[in-house]
Parts: C-alpha cells; sequence; structure tokens
C-alpha cells in the first residue's frame, strides 16, 4: 500500500492544476474540527483561508499534509482521488507545506533538516546546502544550513521552513499563516514571490488573519467557520473587510475596533497622553548586558516602564525579545546590569513572590503549556507550583475555575480535562493569557500575544491588557505588526539586534518606528 | 476509495502494564515446557511458594519489602525526568548505614528509627550528588551507575577489614543487635517492616500529589522548558528530586538488614535496585501503584527459588517475567510516542 496515488502516474510538479476536497471530516472527541468541507484549490492562483481560532483551518491543512488522517472525505487531484497517508504521500501529490510550528529537529541543523526530510543518502550534502540558501536568497532571506534549529528564534525558524518548502518540487504550496512572524519588507518580498510562483503555474495557499492581505493578495478566498465553508469569494467578487469580517465571525454584530487595526490608524490612535519619563518607575531595567545560553545578546539595556502604562516593543522578530522577556520574567539573569521592580532586584524576589507579580506570555506556547497536562491543569500550573498545594479540594476547586475561565476566554476544547496538546495553537495561546492575566500581576510580558489570534480575540486580548493598565498594572507588549503596537501602547521602544534604540513618547507613527528600526542596522 | 472512520481502542493507562503482566505470563509458559514441567504445575508451585501458607506469605512480604521502597526511590526522580538506575547503590548505602549503628550501638524499643533515619540520609547524599552532577551537565545515568559501583567496592573493602565479624568464616558484617531490629508477628512470620513501607508509601504519595514541591517535580518532568519559566530553579529542584529518590532507596536497604538479614554481605541484595527501575517503569512515575507491581515483583522472586527446588526449572527464568512486561510496556508507549510525533508533526 505504498503507493500515495491509486492510478499508477504520479501526478508530478507542473502538471496539475487542481486539487478539490469534497466532504472532508475530522473530528476529536466532541470537536468537529472539520465538519464537511469542500473547497478546490488552482495551480497559478493565490487563495486565501480565513477564520477564527479553531475554524479548523490548521487542520485542513494537516489533512491534506498528511499529519492528519482525514475521517471521511474525498481528494482529487485533476479529477484523480487520491489518498495521503502521511507527509511523504503529501509530498509524492506535489503538495509543499509550511506548518504555523515548527517540524523541525531542533537538536540538528537546517541542513540535517533537510537531508532527513530528503531521506536520501545519495544526496550530496553540500548540493542540499547550496539549494536551501537559493531557495532562501529567492524569498529575501539569507539562511545559513549549518544553524542549530534550537538556536533560531521563532521567526528565524519560520523563514527557514518557507525557504525549505519551497526547496521541493511542487504544484501547490500551502502556509499556515506564514506571514504573521515576518517584518513588513519580508512580507512584500514574499507576495512578490507568491506572484513569480504563480506565474510558473504554481498554486499558492496561506491561512491569515489580517484581512488586507488576504484580500490585496489573493484572487479567491475561502472563509471557514466551526468547521465549515461559511464563504467563497470568487475573482470578480468585490467586498470589502466588514463583510469578511461578518463572514469569519458569524454574527452581525459590530466590531468597531476592526477598522483600526486593519486599516492602520497611521498615527492617529486614539490613546491616552502618554505618562512623561518622570512619572511613577515600576520596572528599571539599567545597563543589561549578555546573553542567554539560548539565545542573542542584548547590550547596554536601559528601559524603564511605568505604572499603569503599556510599553510597547517594536521590532523585526529575532531581535532580543524573547531574552528581554526571558529577562523581565526572571527565567534568565544577565551577565552584567540589573532589573529592578518595585525598587527590588528581581532576582532577590523569592519564586512565589514573583510568580505573582509578574505575567509571563512568551513568544513559543511550548515555554508556557505542557501538552500532556489537561487544560486546568495548565491552568493551574503556577499556583500549585508556588501558591497553594494541590490537595484534592483546591484541585477541585480549580478545575471548577477553570471552567470558567474556559467560558470567559472563549477557549475552544473539549472539556478542561482535555490535553492541552489537542488545543489549536491559537487556544493554547489563549490558555497562557487566561492563566497570566488572571493572576492580575503588576507587571505583564507579553510577547506577541495575538500571535495565531484572529481579529476578533487580537482585539479582545488587546482589551485585557487595557483593563489591566487600567487598574494600574503595567504592560510590556511586544509585537512585530507596527499598527498593533501604536495602537496599544502609551510609549514605544524599538529593538534591533539587541539594543533599544530609541523610546517614542509622543508621536508615534509608522514612520517615526520605521526611523528607529533603521538606526541600529 | 473512501477513508472510513478509524475507530481506534483506547486503552485506560493503568491498564497497559497489567496487559504486559499478562502477556508475559503467555510468553514464559512455553519455557516452563521445555525446562521440563507442566505450564499450570509452575505457576501453582510459584503461587504456592506466597500464598500457601504464613510463612510463605511472610517471605513473600519480605522479598517485596525493598523493592517497595526502592520503586519509590526510582519512581520519584522519575517523576522529575530523572532516570535513578542508581537504586542498587543507594540501597546497599542505606543498608551498610543501618548495619553500622545496628551493630555499633545497644538500642532499645524505637531505637529502629535512628538506623533508618541515618540510612535516609546518607543514601539521599548519595543521590544528591548525582543530581547535583546533572545540573553541571553530567547525565544522571551516567552519574548513578558510577556511584553503583562506588558503594559496592566500598562494601566489599569494609567487608574485608574493620567491618567483617572476625568470628565468620566468610565476608560478612556482626549481627545487628537485637535492640534494633524491626521483627515479625503473627507467629513471627509477618515482618513489621510492612508498617514501615506502609508509612514511606503514603508519604511518598503525600508528597508527590499533594504538595507543591511534587507539583513541581511533575512539571519538570512534563517541560524542563516551562518549568524555567515558572521560576524552578533546575539545579535545585533535580538535587531534590535526587535526594528524595536515593533516600526512599536507603529506607529500603536498612529494612532488610534491620529486618531479615542482620548481617551485611557482599551481595546481600539479588538486585532489588534494578528490578526496582522495572517496578517504577510499570508505575510510570506514579507513587501508589509502586506498591502492587513491586508486590508482584516480590512475588516473583519469592517464587524463583522453589522454581528451582521442587520442579528443577531454572530459577533464572522467573528474570523474563520481570524484563518481559518492561519491554513490552516500553515499546507500546514508545510506539505511541512515535504515533504522536508524527501526528503533531512537531
Amino acid at each position: 500500500m505504498g503507493a500515495a496515488i491509486d492510478n499508477a502516474g504520479p501526478v508530478t510538479a507542473r502538471e496539475a492544476s487542481t486539487l478539490a476536497v469534497t466532504g472532508l471530516h475530522k473530528h476529536f472527541g466532541r470537536v468537529r474540527a472539520n465538519d464537511g468541507i469542500d473547497v478546490t484549490f488552482r495551480g497559478g492562483e493565490v487563495h486565501a483561508l480565513l477564520g477564527e481560532n479553531g475554524a479548523g483551518k490548521s487542520t485542513l491543512i494537516k489533512c491534506l499534509s498528511g499529519v492528519y488522517r482525514p475521517d471521511s472525505g474525498r481528494v482529487e487531484i485533476d479529477g484523480r482521488e487520491v489518498t495521503i497517508r502521511d507527509p511523504a504521500d503529501s509530498r509524492q501529490c506535489g503538495i509543499a507545506v509550511v506548518h504555523q510550528s515548527s517540524t523541525l529537529i531542533s537538536r540538528l541543523t537546517l541542513l540535517e533538516n533537510v537531508v532527513l526530510q530528503e531521506g536520501r543518502l545519495g544526496r550530496i550534502r553540500s548540493e542540499l546546502a547550496d539549494r536551501l540558501v537559493e531557495s532562501g536568497n529567492r524569498l529575501g532571506f539569507s539562511i545559513d544550513p549549518r544553524a542549530r534549529v534550537e538556536n533560531l528564534s521563532v521567526g528565524d525558524l519560520q523563514r527557514a521552513e518557507i525557504a525549505r518548502a519551497f526547496m521541493q518540487e511542487a504544484w501547490l504550496v500551502i502556509l499556515d499563516e506564514p506571514t504573521a512572524v515576518l517584518a513588513p519588507a519580508e512580507r512584500a518580498s514574499l507576495f512578490d514571490l507568491f506572484g513569480s510562483l504563480t506565474s510558473q503555474g504554481v498554486g499558492v495557499v496561506f491561512v491569515t488573519h489580517h484581512l488586507a492581505e488576504a484580500l490585496s493578495e489573493s484572487s479567491r478566498t475561502t472563509v471557514l467557520r466551526e468547521g465549515q465553508v461559511v464563504g467563497r469569494l470568487e475573482p470578480g467578487h468585490h467586498v470589502d473587510e466588514a463583510d469578511l469580517v461578518r463572514l469569519i465571525v458569524g454574527d452581525d454584530a459590530p466590531h468597531p475596533s476592526v477598522a483600526g487595526i486593519t486599516d492602520g490608524g497611521h498615527g492617529s490612535a486614539p490613546h491616552p497622553p502618554a505618562p512623561g519619563d518622570e512619572g511613577d518607575v515600576l520596572v528599571d531595567v539599567r545597563e543589561v548586558s549578555g546573553a542567554p545560553l539560548w539565545g542573542r545578546a542584548l547590550h547596554d539595556l536601559d528601559l524603564r516602564i511605568h505604572r499603569g502604562e503599556v510599553l510597547g516593543i517594536a521590532g523585526v522578530e529575532g531581535n532580543g525579545q524573547r531574552e528581554l522577556s526571558a529577562l523581565l520574567t526572571g527565567s534568565w539573569s544577565p551577565a552584567s546590569g540589573t532589573v529592578l521592580l518595585d525598587g527590588t532586584p528581581l532576582a532577590d524576589y523569592p519564586p512565589p513572590r514573583r510568580s505573582e507579580l509578574v505575567g509571563d506570555v512568551p513568544d513559543d506556547h511550548f515555554l508556557a503549556t505542557c501538552g500532556e497536562l489537561s487544560v486546568w491543569e495548565n491552568l493551574a500550573l503556577g499556583t500549585f507550583a508556588w501558591q497553594e498545594a494541590p490537595t484534592p479540594g483546591r484541585k477541585a476547586r480549580q478545575r471548577r475555575a477553570a471552567g470558567e475561565l474556559v467560558e470567559e476566554f472563549d477557549i475552544r476544547t473539549d472539556g478542561v480535562g482535555a490535553p492541552v496538546r489537542q488545543l489549536s495553537g491559537g487556544n493554547r495561546r489563549r490558555v497562557i493569557l487566561a492563566r497570566e492575566l488572571r493572576k492580575h500581576p503588576v507587571l505583564l510580558v507579553a510577547t506577541y500575544p495575538t500571535r495565531g489570534l484572529d481579529v476578533r480575540s487580537a482585539e479582545q486580548v488587546r482589551s485585557w491588557v487595557r483593563r489591566l493598565t487600567d487598574q494600574g498594572s503595567s504592560v510590556v507588549y511586544m509585537s512585530t505588526e507596527l499598527e498593533e503596537i501604536i495602537e496599544v501602547s502609551d510609549r514605544v521602544a524599538v529593538m534591533v539586534r539587541g539594543r533599544v534604540t530609541g523610546v517614542l513618547t509622543e508621536g508615534i507613527t509608522i514612520g517615526a518606528i520605521g526611523n528607529l528600526m533603521l538606526q541600529g542596522t | 476509495m473512501r477513508l472510513g472512520s478509524r475507530g481506534r481502542l483506547r486503552l485506560p493507562e493503568t491498564v497497559v502494564p497489567v496487559l504486559a503482566i499478562v502477556a508475559s505470563l503467555v510468553v514464559l509458559a512455553p519455557l516452563v515446557q521445555i525446562g521440563g514441567a507442566g505450564i499450570a504445575e509452575g505457576y501453582r508451585e510459584m503461587f504456592k511458594a506466597s500464598f500457601g501458607s504464613m510463612v510463605g506469605v511472610g517471605s513473600w512480604l519480605t522479598s517485596s519489602l525493598p523493592l517497595v521502597l526502592v520503586g519509590l526511590g526510582v519512581a520519584l526522580p522519575y517523576r522529575a525526568g530523572l532516570f535513578n538506575v542508581g537504586g542498587e547503590g543507594q540501597l546497599l548505602t542505606g543498608a551498610l548505614v543501618g548495619v553500622y549503628i545496628g551493630t555499633a550501638f545497644g538500642g532499645g524499643p524505637g531505637a529502629f528509627m535512628l538506623p533508618l533515619l541515618a540510612a535516609f540520609g546518607a543514601a539521599a547524599a548519595l543521590g544528591a550528588v548525582a543530581g547535583w552532577l546533572k545540573a553541571r551537565g553530567m547525565h544522571e545515568i551516567v552519574t548513578t551507575i558510577m556511584l553503583n559501583f562506588i558503594a559496592v567496592f566500598s562494601l566489599q573493602f569494609l567487608l574485608r577489614g574493620s567491618f567483617k565479624d572476625p568470628d565468620l568464616p566468610y565476608a560478612a558484617s556482626r549481627a545487628v543487635n537485637d535492640g534494633f531490629r524491626l521483627g515479625r508477628f503473627a507467629g513471627d512470620d509477618i515482618p513489621y517492616g510492612i508498617f514501615i513501607a506502609a508509612v514511606v508509601v503514603a508519604a511518598a504519595v503525600y508528597l508527590a500529589d499533594y504538595t507543591r514541591l511534587g507539583w513541581r517535580l511533575g512539571l519538570l518532568g512534563q517541560s524542563e522548558a516551562v518549568a524555567v519559566r515558572q521560576g524552578l530553579n533546575l539545579a535545585r529542584t533535580r538535587t531534590v528530586a535526587m535526594a528524595l529518590g536515593g533516600g526512599l532507596a536507603g529506607v529500603g536497604g536498612a529494612v532488610e538488614l534491620l529486618g531479615n538479614q542482620y548481617r551485611i554481605g557482599a551481595h546481600f541484595s539479588p538486585g532489588w535496585g534494578f528490578t526496582a527501575i522495572a517496578v517504577a517503569l510499570l508505575a510510570r512515575g506514579k507513587m501508589l501503584p509502586v506498591l502492587p507491581f513491586a508486590l508482584y515483583f516480590g512475588f516473583l522472586q519469592n517464587g524463583e527459588v522453589r522454581l528451582q527446588a521442587i520442579l528443577g526449572i531454572p530459577g533464572n527464568l522467573v528474570l523474563i517475567l520481570v524484563a518481559a512486561p518492561v519491554i513490552i510496556v516500553a515499546a507500546v508507549y514508545g510506539f505511541r510516542a512515535y504515533r504522536k510525533t508524527v501526528m503533531v508533526g512537531t
């Protein structure tokens, strides 16, 4: 049963032109992730997939890439039915997939990962290395094939994944939220690449939460909600973002904020006057230098975070954000310099106190949730580690509390007892947000908190952040989305290569931030 | 071709080791046959060895006690993601310290607590060394194996010198004084050590499942990265986990010596420290399941002698019964982990 294709002739790169999915079902317990999906992807076209978190986009992609096997449904390529049992079948069908979370093995180098995937020992490593580098160059990335995956930031990693996927002979390239981690310039070059791929007859399917992106970059759009296709935009249809939002969200409730995010309220963001630098300082970072074992170096970092403010950290991913978040949450102590929280060195707080005071939303959910533990256990992770002993009574209470949090934060799960690994990326992020916000920390360190969240959820997150600062807490808000940073922040610091190149207190515009981003290079 | 829906049987986690044990009994049957005895006869004799009389029950419990305690000593670090292969050395250290105190002093009512506590402390120190070294990048499997050798050869060295009973023609220590012996009850068959084991099991369950420390150990076992972000001090937590594990194993050694053998010889342990690894693996790092699995392996060990003496079947066959379930369980979990990796794609 090795053949992926029922009929003998293999479907190779340029031959195929349509992939049709009909009646695709995939259920996880009671959750109907895909509930009868019909969609057709064509070569030579860019096709955007939209939908809220948990709408079934990633599941659909995983079914097509052989990660999941659908419960039922047909997949046809050029009218011939194919069975995709595993990723190798999918590749043989000419489908290249870039997943949302990395599929690279962290202990190996990029090149070793590629060799593994190619699975042919006859291939010469240097040839593969050249092809990987070349593929990266075509995308406008520079790639070091000998870099170890574990040393890469999420952004580098996804770029590497994209480059790897584009190495394959494929007629259909599927990308799960490829732009979420890319800086604007890189994003533009990705879309250029989409153009050159489609001109060669290659089809591109991409998931995005940026409606503007979907409208401008794709010729067709499919909207999923609760596992079903609820909308199809064909070439020639004319819709605006508001229509799309209605399709995605599925109700007619107004979403005033959506326009604000997606049209990018350049410089006109309605935030209260920023406190001056003489404001009441909660966190004082002084002359921090050094690099954690796993990351890049921070250089002479000086930052003050005032009470009740949102300090935005703008910058391209991998410029020290992960290190800064480890620094501010106390999980890494630098070689030199100090971090004072409320006048006392952060390292002097005993862990229970520190975990009470500082909320931590790291960039990667693997740093904050244990896949094998249940939703409620993950929500109680820090509480049982430091605050209260996990007696049966308290466990029952935490379980009940988890039920309420699941409601409040709209976590889509098959019960609070379900292991977190079954949740979609966006829902895992909500678990982390729910846990950290519930603590009412005096300082919340949020690294890309809205990544992977749909428009409505992202807006929710920003309103939670606002509520926190209204209560006098401070938030460090890191994002690669400049519009988002501008909307949410009182002041904005820009990080480039482990340095803060400037802090904007007023006149926070994309242009001003862009200038500071250029200064460090 | 249509993709049919998959109805995959999902077993509760605790069932897998039990099924593995049943499977191993089936696997052994033909070997017993080859060994020259009937299958039914073989298992009947093994059963009789432990349940045929009060003496049998006593000897079954006696063989099981070290397994229970060392099993906990392996299971607790396992919970924190540490593989304690040093149970044997820790058991031996505890036994040695227990015997030393038991022979050096007179003892009296309640005096047995002293050698038990000292055994816990000494073996905990040995375990802590492995935990401390782990924090400095040396893998605990390597260090605990090396510490086993150190413990074994230290014992042999002592038994050639000052620690040897000069009145004996072979290398063994003096016997523990009556005032420290744990003794037996119910017609001098059932060891009092079972109460000690019960208390220790209860304490281990409490520590692992009802305390913040236990939660932190479990968290570390689940994900080192998450543990660090939650503010755990890896070095300290690992040292504590290995120290507690070592201490529990040490108590196992002391209970055996104070309650059963009284004199320590170079080969006083039939490899409890290693069988305990099988116990802890089948219990999957949970404390309470250690008890039934330890009692089962104790039952096998107790039957081994009888199998050999009465039926003339090589007792080593029983070792297959120890090894086979572990291999089966490892294969099942290994396969699942592989599937999961493939399915999740990370």
